[in-house]
């Protein structure tokens, strides 16, 4: 099991393992069979431009190149910010002694692109009598180190709590004077709610 | 910009467009003079090179086999390796790596155990924000504070008017939501029903959020596909 998280917010400290949590855990999954006219399994593979190469799965790969398409050794990389200025992988929250906790908004929240929810288990559950359920809490939130940081939310829903992580969306406003324009396609319905959708 | 087919409370629709949101990157990959580099595909290993074919070529005999890689390398075509992949097509492919040209599909369906528990012909469900039917309003509204913490609305589309018709539209829509406080329930059918973005996508369900600053407004379409639950416990 990886390490516990260590959170601070005002006075209190508590600790915390994630559990990621997915669709695939909650409702299930469903997977695509290919079969050939003898019911032998098939599977996807590519084909070149010039016709001449079949590629199956793992075939290709990625190397990094320069503009004159050379190959360029990843101990040559380097990582700058968008002024040119090398910057430093910033640590895990795993690896922190504290990750801070400061107030956030429901609307702060709305705001975001989710990319991945993590269920906790604190380690000591009489923490959960100190949080206040209905508030967002924010922090930053690297799972591994990393020259970006996501943007992460602590919720709560019906006494569990999770860590909703992403990035967060710079909405603006707009009013008569800004415009936009272009169309696509076709139609479907049903009635009730129903997450599992499978 | 990709539109939506939307109908307001009163039943009245427009298309609308919508924009999605990517993330920015801050940070640039350089070489050691400065120059940002990018990443290329390519190819590491062809369908002659595979293991399935210098297996079958050797009859299966783990000695053959052996003798091939070290006397001839087929495992490495010389011509093909390290060249970039640029555009391909999909095709299908046996067991024994020959092309098939007719399949059957069946999707199968797992439980959260990963037990199988139907078998079916895979549903391609057709598109269905730009029909003829408009996405309508459920009249299903929820507070923010009551809804932010049930669903996860995964990805956020802003709506944007192209028109001055279209603006009151959006505007009395953000407006309503706004002094509402609250999350609409948006779908197709009577307006429950999921939102499907593409053909053969996957359905979503949609909450439209609306704030309004002056005369300006923000319109969110918030789309989900996954309650906010806690996971189930392993027996």
């Amino acid at each position: 099991m990886a390490k516990a998280l260590n959170f601070k917010y005002q006075d209190h400290t508590f600790s915390a393992n994630i559990e990621k949590v997915d669709r695939k855990k909650i409702y299930g999954y469903t997977r695509v069979e290919y079969k050939n006219e003898k019911g032998e399994i098939c599977s996807l593979a590519n084909v070149t431009s010039d016709g001449m190469s079949i590629l199956p799965s793992g075939c290709t790969g990625l190397v990094t190149v320069n503009a004159d398409g050379k190959f360029v050794s990843r101990s040559e990389i380097q990582v700058v910010d968008t002024e040119g200025n090398p910057i430093e992988k910033l640590p895990s929250v795993f690896d922190l002694e504290a990750i801070e906790l400061s107030e956030s908004s429901i609307e702060e929240y709305l705001d975001t692109n989710v990319k991945s929810i993590y269920q906790l288990s604190f380690l000591d559950d009489s923490i959960k009598a100190t949080l206040d359920k209905s508030q967002v809490l924010s922090f930053k939130f690297n799972y591994r180190k990393d020259y970006q940081q996501d943007d992460a939310f602590l919720i709560c829903q019906d006494d569990h709590f999770f860590v909703v992580t992403g990035f967060k969306i710079p909405f603006e406003y707009v009013g008569l004077e800004k415009q936009f324009v272009e169309p696509v396609v076709v139609e479907e319905e049903e009635d009730d709610m129903d997450f599992g959708m499978m | 910009m990709r539109k939506i087919n939307i109908a307001n409370e009163k039943g009245r629709n427009a298309e609308i467009g919508f924009l999605p949101f990517t993330k920015t990157k801050d940070v640039v990959q350089v070489d050691k003079d400065n120059n940002p580099v990018s990443s290329k595909k390519v190819i590491k290993a062809t369908i002659n090179s595979s293991y399935a074919v210098i297996n079958a070529a050797n009859g299966s005999d783990p000695h053959k086999i052996a003798e091939a890689l070290i006397q001839g390398d087929p495992e490495v075509d010389l011509e093909l390796i390290g060249k970039f992949v640029g555009k391909t097509s999909r095709v299908f492919i046996d067991e024994h790596t020959n092309l098939v040209y007719s399949i059957k599909k069946t999707e199968k369906v797992y439980n959260t155990k990963g037990e199988l528990t139907d078998e079916r012909e895979p549903r391609n469900l057709p598109a269905n924000i730009i029909s003829d039917i408009p996405i309508k309003w459920s009249g299903k509204l929820f507070k923010k504070k009551d809804v932010f913490n049930k669903f996860v609305f995964i990805r956020k589309y802003q709506l944007q008017h192209d028109s001055g018709l279209t603006y009151d539209f959006l505007f009395e829509m953000a407006k309503k939501l706004h002094e509402a406080d609250s999350l609409m329930l948006m779908g197709s059918g009577k307006g429950t029903g999921p939102l499907v973005f593409q053909d053969g996508g996957k359905p979503f369900r949609a909450f439209m959020e609306g704030r309004i600053k002056g005369e300006e407004y923000l319109l969110i379409l918030h789309i989900s596909n996954l309650e906010l639950k806690p996971l189930p416990k392993n027996d």
